[in-house]
């Protein structure tokens, strides 16, 4: 069999799927999903490759290379990225393919240098510069920030292949098939993408709308980014969706709320059901998450899309209930900001949560609407009174709009 | 003094406040923020930043 799929006459897919990995970027969980490291082998007068992929996965990578070639006689390697789960054997590849030129951006130069202490067979390229490989002509746009300085997005003509990089990427191993319209149904893999756009991109929304902006025009028959899915039955739709996914960062969040609650012994808890009951009954669309044993990566996305966040976490000495601060200082690192919130808690025998809260809430521009706290564990008359919280903070999500902060 | 704003992320640099917690005293003209100041908010260089109007 055949370890690669030519995905257009002379382009071929030379991907890895790594399901041996826990940790994506060492704090993402893909212990379950996987993700694979698309690559691309484009086989004309000249041989380009077209990333390459993470260290671990060397030998499978060179094995698919050395199945169509030889990759001693490598022309171009391109680097739309440098970030090491696409360059990671880039340091044997210098070896292995001596001809090779590197193909990046400017920024990318200073990068190549500092990993792998590459500073020779450089190329770097600037934005609707093109490369000929005899009948396939290479394109290069700029594509700043999506999701680091140097990142750059490649087009190939004929064939019309996008090769986005970690846009319009995704987590998700690939399960045989590659394209989209290989399987029955591809909500699996556009969750995944989902939550690799939260985790891994969003913070850089507006460069995402712009990198989309500046490729409006191109001729996009298959989009193929070096994570998940290879987007060839419906191009547009991957596109579509990270400019959705984009706008929630951007003041198009839904009126949805996210409700993040955490536990000692059950008072908390006990109180986050009658406030969820209160939302539910408001006819507000409502994410539960127990913090404590959901990873943060599987939050992210509803708090990307929903516009209300619930913070519910006892006071623990004095303080926010640490594993929810945890959860807050990462929801900071990837500035989920501009959303409506209220918090609500136990105490034991001093308050200091909410107050927690309200600060670590600040940089993150949220506004706080209410808060909700009480002692010890909930009676009637605190159930009731966090159902009616649940309501009135569900009432504010639906009537409160969008302020529309996008600029493209 | 201007305001200027990160095209990457949307961070408002405000010359009255400053970016004490980056070595910026309040009161200085992002004209005169050093080249090697990034956003505090994202990481972007300088040069990613464009003024309030």
């Amino acid at each position: 069999m055949s370890e690669t799929v030519e995905i257009a006459p002379g382009i071929h897919w030379i991907g890895v799927n790594d399901r041996t990995t826990d940790l994506f970027e060492g704090m993402w969980p893909i212990s379950g999903e996987g993700v694979s490291y698309n690559a691309y082998l484009i086989r004309d007068e000249k041989l380009a490759l077209i990333d390459l992929a993470k260290m671990l996965k060397g030998d499978d990578l060179l094995r698919r290379i050395n199945s169509l070639a030889d990759a001693a006689e490598l022309d171009y390697i391109v680097l739309n990225h440098m970030e090491p789960d696409h360059t990671g054997v880039l340091k044997q590849f210098e070896r292995l393919a001596p001809r090779a030129t590197f193909v990046c951006t400017e920024k990318a130069r200073g990068l190549l240098e500092s990993f792998y202490g590459i500073t020779d067979r450089i190329r770097v390229v600037h934005d609707g510069e093109t490369i000929s490989l005899g009948t396939h002509e290479l394109k290069f746009f700029e594509t700043p920030f999506v999701h680091w300085p140097e990142t750059m997005m490649t087009w190939i003509t004929p064939g019309q292949v996008l090769f986005s990089c970690d846009g319009f990427g995704g987590f998700g191993a690939l399960d045989g098939a590659i394209f989209d319209d290989e399987y029955e149904s591809v909500d699996y893999y556009e969750r995944e993408a989902q939550r690799y756009f939260a985790n891994i991109v969003a913070k850089y929304s507006r460069m995402v709308l712009r990198a989309i902006e500046k490729l409006a025009a191109l001729p996009v028959k298959v989009v193929a980014p070096s994570h998940g899915l290879i987007w060839r039955g419906k191009p547009e739709r991957i596109i579509e969706l990270y400019k959705e996914w984009a706008g929630y960062a951007l003041g198009k969040a839904k009126p949805e709320i996210t409700l993040l609650y955490a536990t000692m012994y059950g008072a908390t808890e006990t109180v986050m059901n009658a406030v969820a009951r209160g939302i539910a009954s408001a006819g507000v669309p409502v994410k539960v998450f127990d913090i404590a044993h959901t990873h943060v990566s599987y939050i992210l996305p509803a708090l990307l899309s929903g516009r209300g966040v619930m913070v519910g976490a006892p006071t623990y000495e004095g303080q926010l209930f640490p594993a929810m601060a945890a959860v807050l200082t990462v929801v900071d690192a990837k500035h989920i900001g501009d959303r409506k919130a209220v918090y609500f808690g136990s105490y034991g025998w001093s308050g200091g949560g909410q107050a927690m809260f309200k600060k670590m809430a600040e940089p993150l521009q949220w506004e706080i609407l209410d808060n909700f706290v009480f002692p010890g564990n909930p009676n009637a008359k605190t159930l009731e009174e966090g159902e009616a919280f649940g309501i009135k903070f569900a009432q504010a999500i639906k009537n409160s709009v969008t302020e529309g902060k996008a600029d493209g | 003094m201007d305001k200027w704003e990160c095209t990457a992320c949307g961070y408002i640099y405000d010359p009255q406040k400053g970016d004490p917690d980056h070595g910026i005293a309040p009161g200085t003209a992002f004209e005169d923020i050093p080249d090697t100041w990034v956003c505090p908010q994202c990481g972007v260089e300088k040069s990613m930043f464009q003024k309030v109007t």
